[in-house]
């Protein structure tokens, strides 16, 4: 962005909301939001206790074995029904429903099923996240030119070297723009899951923090959990930079 | 075995080099459109045949069929005198849009058909070194297809068909996509690979010219329902350079030939 022929770095407009949320805070026109000063005070308090870190550690481990099942099942499921209409037709409807389902409503079922523990949380992880990652490595794998499918045949590849040496490469700048979208919704669903469950990890937290008022407790968990958040969209969105030079290549 | 028995009675001057037969191939795509009909055509070993027609006549249709990519309707195809079910290591195909790995080097493009077979790394490289070589690509192997010229990128595809060693090498339209100057010192690259590799080449092209210049033997195909229509050797000294050719009367007087028994289906 250019303001007056200065160009303006992407980090002043976060500054200016940091800004914007201090004055509001610091002026005290609701107890809702505290200062963003001493929320950040307050999270340099809360974080190295022991508290705070087990529920980030319980929260990431559901969170990445979420998504370790769904990038697991997801890819190789998406790229199939790609390459096979029966197994499209077959499928396709389930999938197209749950992505744009109200997947919350959702989630005391797995409850009623799994009970209050972490399986619940990383099935709703999973819940949340698997959708959009099968439907983007079907979309790539569609994408797949004719031409190299028939190199595929032609050369003589099996089912499993087509797979693993042409398919999952030709899709895999579809399949990683639907990990990225998954990787979101992801955290949507481990945070969603643990305020159902609310007797572990964060939703823990939040519970408590949220009966008590502790608005400044509350606020801090929110940065760890938006930075995070942040952090995971920035690092797939880097890795989709490095493969663009053969996504545009391929067609 | 009977069906080489019916070979050498129907042709019995052809069959000793023939490296592909086609018999009785017809095809029919779902309209229904008749793409092929009846099909008899014999390619003999070393030489370079061309499939050459207007667009629509089958001729893409009938190197599919060939390679073992698309089943005919009726009818067989024989290589080195074996029925074709599917592709085989004893064909292989150059496309129009080369299908190459975008994600991988020209190396490991050139020496991927190997790598399908299971041939260990340094064997299966220093095999796609060689023929690297033999295209004129030498210091692009780590190169990626998105680096090279359109030009460059069908010589990989090219290495690669040579690479696994196949006795018939099916080109489809391969010099279509690359632009005129390119096209020329590409097709003289080529006749140079036919002398030295003495393989089975089935090349197809709708440009007069290019089949001209290139083939030993041409096969026109009339349009839909595409058939043999005729077959024409072009006469003129292959001792001659390329430009000595391009001005030769055999060539010229085969062009112009060709044009007026196409021109009729070219409104």
């Amino acid at each position: 962005m250019q303001i007056l022929g200065y160009r303006i770095p992407n980090a002043v407009s976060l500054l200016l909301w940091a800004t914007v949320w201090e004055i509001v805070g610091q002026a005290r026109i609701t107890i809702l939001l505290p200062p963003l000063s001493s929320t950040l005070v307050r999270l340099l308090e809360i974080a190295p206790t022991e508290t705070f870190m087990t529920a980030l550690g319980i929260t990431a481990q559901a969170y990445l074995l979420g998504v370790g099942i769904s990038i697991l099942i997801g890819v190789p499921l998406g790229i199939v029904m790609g390459r096979s209409a029966l197994i499209d037709r077959l499928i396709l409807p389930w999938v197209s429903l749950f992505v744009s389902a109200p997947l919350t409503a959702l989630v005391p079922v797995i409850m009623v099923l799994f009970g209050f523990g972490e399986t619940t949380i990383v099935l709703t992880v999973v819940l949340f996240a698997i959708w959009i990652i099968i439907l983007d490595a079907r979309a790539g794998s569609r994408g797949i030119s004719q031409s190299l499918t028939e190199m595929a045949r032609s050369y003589g590849a099996t089912r499993w070297q087509a797979f693993t040496k042409i398919y999952l490469w030709a899709a895999l700048p579809e399949i990683l723009a639907g990990i990225r979208l998954g990787l979101v919704r992801a955290v949507k669903g481990v945070i969603i899951g643990q305020l159902l469950v609310s007797v572990i990890g964060f939703g823990y937290l939040f519970e408590i923090y949220s009966s008590n008022f502790l608005m400044e407790h509350m606020w801090a968990l929110l940065l760890v959990l938006f930075f995070f958040a942040y952090l995971l969209d920035a690092g797939m969105g880097e890795l989709e930079r490095r493969i663009d030079y053969y996504s545009a290549a391929r067609h | 075995m009977t069906m080489q028995a019916t070979t050498q009675n129907e042709t019995p001057t052809a069959t000793a080099a023939a490296a592909v037969s086609v018999r009785g191939v017809s095809m029919v795509y779902p309209g229904p459109v008749q793409a092929l009909q009846d099909v008899d055509l014999e390619f003999q070993a070393g030489k370079l045949t061309t499939l050459l027609g207007p667009s629509g006549c089958g001729k893409t249709t009938l190197l599919k069929i060939i390679a073992g990519l698309i089943r005919p309707a009726s009818g067989t195809v024989l290589v080195n005198s074996r029925p074709v079910d599917g592709p085989g290591p004893e064909r292989a195909f150059v496309f129009q849009d080369f299908a190459l790995l975008p994600w991988a080097n020209v190396i490991r493009n050139v020496a991927f058909g190997l790598e399908l077979r299971g041939v260990p790394t340094a064997e299966r490289e220093a095999v796609a070194e060689q023929y690297i070589a033999e295209i004129g690509l030498v210091g692009f192997e780590r190169k990626y297809p998105h680096e090279l010229s359109i030009g460059m990128r069908q010589r990989v595809g090219l290495a690669r068909a040579l690479a696994v060693k196949a006795d018939v090498l099916l080109l489809d339209e391969p010099f279509s996509a690359i632009d005129e100057q390119t096209r020329r010192k590409f097709q003289e690259d080529l006749l140079r690979l036919v002398a030295m590799e003495r393989r089975t080449f089935v090349f197809v092209t709708h440009s007069i010219e290019e089949a001209v210049y290139l083939s030993d033997r041409i096969a026109l195909l009339s349009p839909r329902p595409g058939r043999v229509w005729k077959i024409i050797e072009p006469r003129m000294s292959r001792t001659l350079s390329p430009d000595q050719i391009r001005r030769e009367p055999g060539y010229l007087d085969t062009v112009e030939a060709i044009w007026q028994s196409l021109k009729d289906y070219v409104e």
